[in-house]
């Protein structure tokens, strides 16, 4: 199991350099637009959540700034440990987005990953902020598309 | 007189003579030669029992001829020259010490079976129970079934197993928890240390539709019974739970469904879909949160979701 875990953040590392990444943002109406990154920096979960906090001009964001703590990685799935304080700021709509943002991009980028996890100030909660449920392993199924579909 | 007087002595003779059998479950520990405590095989008993249960080993030591274990918030010690055991601060000639005395001192629950002591192979240390999601936390083995008995989930033991200090055989019912009626085990998960129980309805149809505010969501009483919609302002669209790996496939068919029913919506009254695990929105059962832009829109769209559910 270690072994496995092991080789995975090998993996995240070697690919890391010089590797083509694609960060989700949100246009005006709400829908996901990609912008694909090379990426230079050795930590890529740490350069995706600082890219997806800075968003291109004309692009928004619900992912604020230096909301990452750490990660991990158990077998095939990616905990996120999240910083409450800079969490504190997003209302209802803002942390349904957030969800979506980070992890479309996050299965976007790393397809050895089955399922994501969130713990806020190292600690498993029940709610992201108040209203997302993190106590259960978010599926990739789910959220290697967008899932807000319906009229644009 | 004297003859009983013998008879007597003769049996608690034989009682603290005769050897015993430990076992976790059904597998021998140790066999004992007498029934009294002896320091090196009472360190084995432990040991081999803290492994089964996969907690800590028991940490030994040694003060000039006093010997000393630290195990489970217990500390025994033992003088060979005085040939006194203190278990927590009370002292007992070693040769009076049986080991039946030694785990009530210790709160290992026991059974007695014959000349055999039985341990547990599983400790249930919690349960849970919340939305249909049985949880239970437990060291050792995970010997135990579930299963919907009228309106309760009755959890059995399947092998020798403990909970609230007290000893199951294989077969008896170790609790039982009231759920309410129509509820059926979809699944029971099994982690270590962790196992969780999925509960299903056996037909959410014809249920009721209950509208509930999104102000007042929180604090929602919500009946087993029902199908909760919570609605509040937005941009018209529907939201309902995705499916989680953690419930390894049990929650997928209600998934299934409530996308279809919220689909037959959305495609109706030209709403947007979103898949969002609301903490307020039951896991495992049918529900919708509605974000319209007229309040005029939610008898519309309760009303077409009460034709599909008929």
């Amino acid at each position: 199991m270690r072994k496995i875990a092991v080789f995975i953040v090998l993996c995240i590392t070697i690919f890391s350099f010089g590797r083509q990444l694609t960060v989700f943002y949100l246009n005006d109406e709400l829908y996901p637009v990609s912008v694909t990154y090379e990426c230079e920096n050795e930590d890529v979960v740490v350069f995706l959540f600082e890219k997806m906090s800075n968003p291109p001009e004309g692009l928004t964001t619900f992912v604020p700034v230096d909301v990452l703590k750490a990660y991990f990685i158990v077998e095939k799935s990616l905990v996120i440990d999240l910083c409450k304080s800079q969490l504190a700021v997003l209302d209802f709509q803002m942390e349904r987005y957030f969800v979506h943002q980070v992890l479309i991009t996050l299965f976007t980028n790393f397809s050895g990953i089955d399922s994501v996890y969130f713990l806020v100030d190292g600690r498993k909660r029940d709610v992201l902020a108040n209203y997302v449920d993190i106590r259960y392993g978010f599926p990739r199924q789910i959220w290697t598309e967008w899932p807000v579909r319906g009229k644009e | 007189m004297r003859f009983w007087f013998f008879f007597l002595l003769f049996l608690v003779e034989c009682v603290v003579v005769a050897g015993i059998e430990i076992q976790v479950g059904s597998k021998t520990i140790a066999v004992t030669k007498e029934n009294v405590f002896e320091w090196e095989e009472g360190l084995i008993i432990l040991s081999k029992y803290s492994e089964n249960l996969q907690i800590e080993s028991p940490t030994v030591g040694t003060l000039g001829s006093f010997e000393y274990l630290v195990w489970n918030n217990h500390t025994i010690g033992y003088s060979e020259v005085s040939g006194l055991v203190t278990i927590d601060g009370v002292s007992s000639n070693i040769d009076q010490l049986t080991y039946e005395e030694v785990l009530k001192r210790l709160e290992i629950p026991y059974a007695k079976v014959g000349a055999s002591l039985i341990l547990p192979e599983g400790v249930i240390s919690s349960v849970s129970h919340k939305e249909g999601i049985l949880e239970i936390t437990y060291l050792g083995s995970f010997e135990f079934a579930a299963s919907v008995v009228g309106e309760y989930i009755e959890v059995v033991s399947l092998s020798w197993s403990a909970y609230e200090d007290q000893i199951f055989s294989p077969g008896e019912k170790v609790f039982k928890i009231r759920v309410g009626e129509n509820w059926s085990v979809e699944r029971t998960v099994e982690f270590e240390g962790f196992a969780r129980v999925i509960l299903t309805r056996k037909n959410y149809r014809n249920r009721n539709v209950v509208l509930i505010p999104l102000s007042e969501a929180a604090t929602a009483q919500i009946n087993d019974d029902t199908i909760p919609v919570f609605w509040g302002i937005g941009d018209n669209r529907v939201l309902i739970r995705g499916y989680s790996s953690d419930f390894e496939g049990a929650d997928w068919s209600v998934y299934a469904e409530n996308k279809h029913l919220a689909e037959k919506l959305v495609e109706k009254h030209d709403l947007k879909l979103e898949i969002c695990p609301l903490i307020f929105m039951p896991v495992a059962r049918i529900s919708f949160t509605l974000l319209l832009e007229n309040e005029d829109y939610v008898a519309q769209i309760l009303s077409s979701l009460r034709e599909l559910l008929k």
